[in-house]
């Protein structure tokens, strides 16, 4: 039988959210939106304070996958996710990642993990989703 | 290679240098991806392109977002980037865009897809 118990939770990725990090993603994506750079601007917005981009702390599941999985991860991964919360300056986000579900296929198994990115501190759920990923049976995740 | 109904908003070529920004960039400690360049990026790069594009206006925030992950690109390579818009929802005071986007290399080898949905308040 199958064991998974190596392939249960994933090794969680977390940073502290600050604003030179910020500006260094609005370069490096290219998106300079003002929610992001802007005080007086965040300011007028729903949130009334600037906020990380969206696809920052998504980056943090993308981390957690690639780390365990490597180019499996790369060439079969898939993730579907939503944005429940903003990160804001000076929050510690980190990923977490529970194994769902898993089949077997052959040689292959999929695995299908609920993720998500929440604030260290005060618990909010900032992401919420699942990553679905196959792998070749004999791999040792940790490894 | 053109997709039906979607529009080229960009190509981006593949260095160790973008890989090095954005490694950096994602508060990642340095060689965390190795020589493999994560498709992330190249999705992250497409949402300013797709903002741009598609004339979305600042304050606009990410509601969902999908990836499919098909393969890896190399150092050197070009990913031509392609989006589709769909039908936007207007919903009270925000309207939600559905953008849908297909990234390619040059030799047309499909590396990944993504769908995202994002929110522009009416006022914003």
């Amino acid at each position: 039988m199958l064991d998974l118990k190596e392939y249960e939770k994933l090794e969680s990725i977390s940073i502290v959210i600050t604003q030179p990090l910020i500006n260094s993603y609005s370069e490096a994506s290219g998106d300079h939106n003002l929610i992001h750079l802007n005080t007086e601007f965040a300011e007028s917005t729903s949130f009334g304070h600037i906020i990380a981009h969206g696809m920052l702390t998504l980056s943090l599941i993308d981390q957690m996958m690639t780390k365990t999985f490597k180019n499996h991860w790369s060439q079969t991964g898939v993730l579907k996710s939503k944005f429940r919360g903003a990160a804001s300056v000076n929050d510690h986000v980190g990923s977490i990642g529970l194994l769902k579900s898993h089949e077997e296929m052959d040689d292959i198994l999929r695995l299908t993990y609920d993720v998500s990115v929440v604030n260290m501190n005060s618990k909010d759920l900032l992401i919420g989703g699942t990553c679905t990923v196959e792998v070749p049976k004999l791999l040792k995740p940790k490894a | 290679m053109m997709h039906s109904g979607y529009i080229n908003i960009g190509s981006i070529c593949m260095t160790e240098e973008l890989l090095n920004q954005y490694t950096d960039a994602v508060g990642a400690l340095p060689g965390f991806f190795g020589n493999s360049i994560p498709n992330m990026l190249i999705i992250s790069r497409s949402i300013a392109m797709m903002l741009e594009t598609f004339g979305i206006k600042d304050g606009a925030i990410h509601s969902t977002q999908e990836i499919s992950n098909y393969d890896t690109v190399d150092f050197g390579e070009v990913v031509n980037c392609y989006a589709q818009k769909g039908k936007s929802r207007i919903m009270k005071d925000i309207e939600m865009i559905f953008v849908s986007c297909k990234f390619e290399t040059q030799k047309a080898k499909i590396i990944c897809e993504s769908r995202s949905v994002v929110i522009v308040q009416q006022d914003a």
